[in-house]
């Protein structure tokens, strides 16, 4: 249903069912298609409090109709994401689109979702089915597993899936507080199970500099 | 040090113990095992000015 055309144009085709994608991203469409605005951070009222309360703001719409729509979100490049019953976690500025039967949300991530610039929360995506990242450039996909932990920086990560468990680290010394840091004082060490998404580019995050 | 190109955007390079690296202040997105991360002044730094 979802394919990917050139990398940084996602093509869905749409048979009377639907698809939610990041508000304002439709490029271009053949057929019928209704566009209609929903909101992140879960459906009904229980979502609309989320939304309040997290700050994770990520509007969306829904598209249905029949023939093919095509997706962009300023040239990004963009990655397709497989879940089989698994839940994605992404930044809410990286998701461009999911397969409407796929259920969306909001998770704390405390001191990891501040340094990395995007709040306390992020988005999850949850189900079976389809989504579409973007990033900063081409991403890539790095493997977990529990003999293998991985650190991310923060301005770098975009999404992570899997059984994962994500610390906060810092590498804050002396030589930091004199103004001479590395530039990686602060990073995600994910452990675990699992797949992340890094794309080759920094978000400005706190800390980012040091 | 062996480097590998993960594609036109990234590269990986396996750090030896015992052995340094340098790159330019920033540019790690990401790592595996055991790494530490110095600010360095001199040579390096005049060639990749930030």
């Amino acid at each position: 249903m979802f394919r990917l055309q050139g990398g940084k144009t996602l093509a869905v085709d749409l048979t009377g069912d639907g698809v939610k994608a990041k508000n304002g991203s439709m490029v271009a469409y053949d057929g019928r298609m209704a566009f209609k605005k929903m909101s992140g951070g879960g459906e009904g009222i229980r979502g609309m409090v989320t939304r309040r309360l997290t700050g994770e703001q990520m509007t969306m719409m829904e598209v249905t109709g029949q023939g093919t729509c095509y997706f962009a979100d300023r040239a990004s490049e963009i990655s397709l994401v497989t879940l089989r019953g698994d839940k994605l976690y992404v930044e809410a500025s990286n998701l461009l689109a999911t397969d409407s039967g796929l259920r969306t949300g909001t998770s704390f991530t405390g001191v990891r979702g501040g340094a990395s610039g995007n709040g306390l929360f992020t988005t999850t995506v949850e189900g079976t089915g389809q989504a579409a990242i973007v990033s900063d450039g081409t991403a890539v996909v790095l493997r977990v597993t529990t003999r293998y932990p991985l650190s991310v920086d923060p301005g770098a990560y975009i999404a992570h899936q899997g059984n994962l468990q994500q610390h906060f680290q810092s590498g804050v010394n002396f030589r930091t507080l004199m103004g001479e840091g590395s530039g990686e004082s602060f990073q995600i060490r994910f452990e675990g199970e699992g797949l992340v998404y890094v794309q080759p580019s920094e978000r400005n995050t706190l800390g980012g500099d040091v | 040090m062996p480097f590998r190109e993960i594609n036109a955007k990234m590269v990986e390079a396996a750090v030896v113990p015992g052995q340094k690296m340098y790159s330019q202040r920033g540019a790690m997105l990401a790592y595996r095992g055991d790494v530490t991360f110095t600010r360095t002044r001199g040579a390096v730094r005049a060639a990749w000015p930030r």
